[in-house]
């Protein structure tokens, strides 16, 4: 529905976050339970502070961008990115880190 | 009703307020991560295309706004706001497509918005208020959609004050 959407609301702006870096992950934010249906990892994006998620098939590309084995289980683990969806950081900097 | 300020946003999200925003870098879609519903209102409220929620510019959103206003007697109209989400990830992961924001005395109430063609059994609507419209829409302008038009913006409008007053029956009982 989304041509009668746009005509009765309106559409959003295609807009990005400026990646400033430096953030730091709140580690209980990492602990919460995953939202989305096909989720498996928690991602934290230094460069703009956003908490986003990974399928599997995402899980298995941060992996390989981080130059490391894709783990069993992500209950101890989440990655680190220094761009992401939101912002203009480079997406292709990852990390897997210990919660 | 009286106005409070507008509660902020837990962790670093707080500090994309700050920001300044630049053009779009398009990724494989396949490689978009999913955003959290949180996240997903954040992001939808930073790339609303007028620039005042209290007084959207397309007229449906406007005519609705201002219905629900009256039925909420409000004094001022700024302590509600219509965002559209036709677009953002609030769309695209949460079935979302416009949210209201309402400030009250126990922070602030938002009821979310999905228009679809048919509400079927099957489907799966995650928005508080779901609801139907022609195909074609309707043009308030024209003598054949006028009343059609008028009794959709009534319907909708009572919906989400319904969902409002639920809210607030809610968070009285806590």
């Amino acid at each position: 529905m989304n041509d009668i959407s746009e005509k009765l609301f309106g559409k959003t702006k295609d807009i990005v976050y400026h990646a400033e870096g430096g953030y730091i992950p709140d580690v209980s934010f990492l602990k919460c339970s995953l939202e989305g249906k096909q989720s498996v990892a928690h991602i934290f994006c230094v460069g703009c502070g956003t908490y986003l998620e990974a399928n599997k098939k995402q899980a298995e590309s941060l992996a390989k961008l981080a130059g490391t084995e894709v783990p069993e289980n992500f209950d101890e683990y989440y990655f680190e990115v220094a761009g992401c969806e939101v912002c203009d950081g480079d997406r292709d900097i990852v990390a897997l880190k210990k919660k | 009703m009286r106005m409070f300020k507008e509660s902020g946003y837990t962790g670093a999200i707080l500090e994309q307020e700050v920001f300044n925003k630049i053009e779009k870098k398009k990724y494989p879609h396949d490689m978009e991560n999913y955003v959290n519903y949180k996240v997903s209102i954040k992001i939808a409220k930073d790339a609303q295309p007028y620039e005042d929620p209290s007084d959207p510019d397309p007229q449906f959103a406007n005519d609705l706004h201002a219905t629900v206003a009256e039925l909420l007697k409000l004094e001022d109209y700024s302590s509600l706001r219509l965002y559209t989400a036709v677009g953002s990830h609030l769309d695209v992961y949460h079935s979302v497509d416009a949210f209201f924001e309402l400030d009250t005395d126990n922070g602030i109430i938002t009821v979310t918005l999905d228009v679809t063609k048919n509400i079927s059994k099957g489907e799966e609507h995650r928005a508080d208020v779901v609801f139907q419209m022609p195909p074609d829409g309707l043009d308030p302008k024209l003598e054949e959609d006028k009343e059609q038009y008028k009794e959709k913006i009534d319907e909708v409008s009572q919906r989400v004050l319904d969902e409002i007053q639920n809210i607030l029956n809610k968070n009285n009982r806590r």
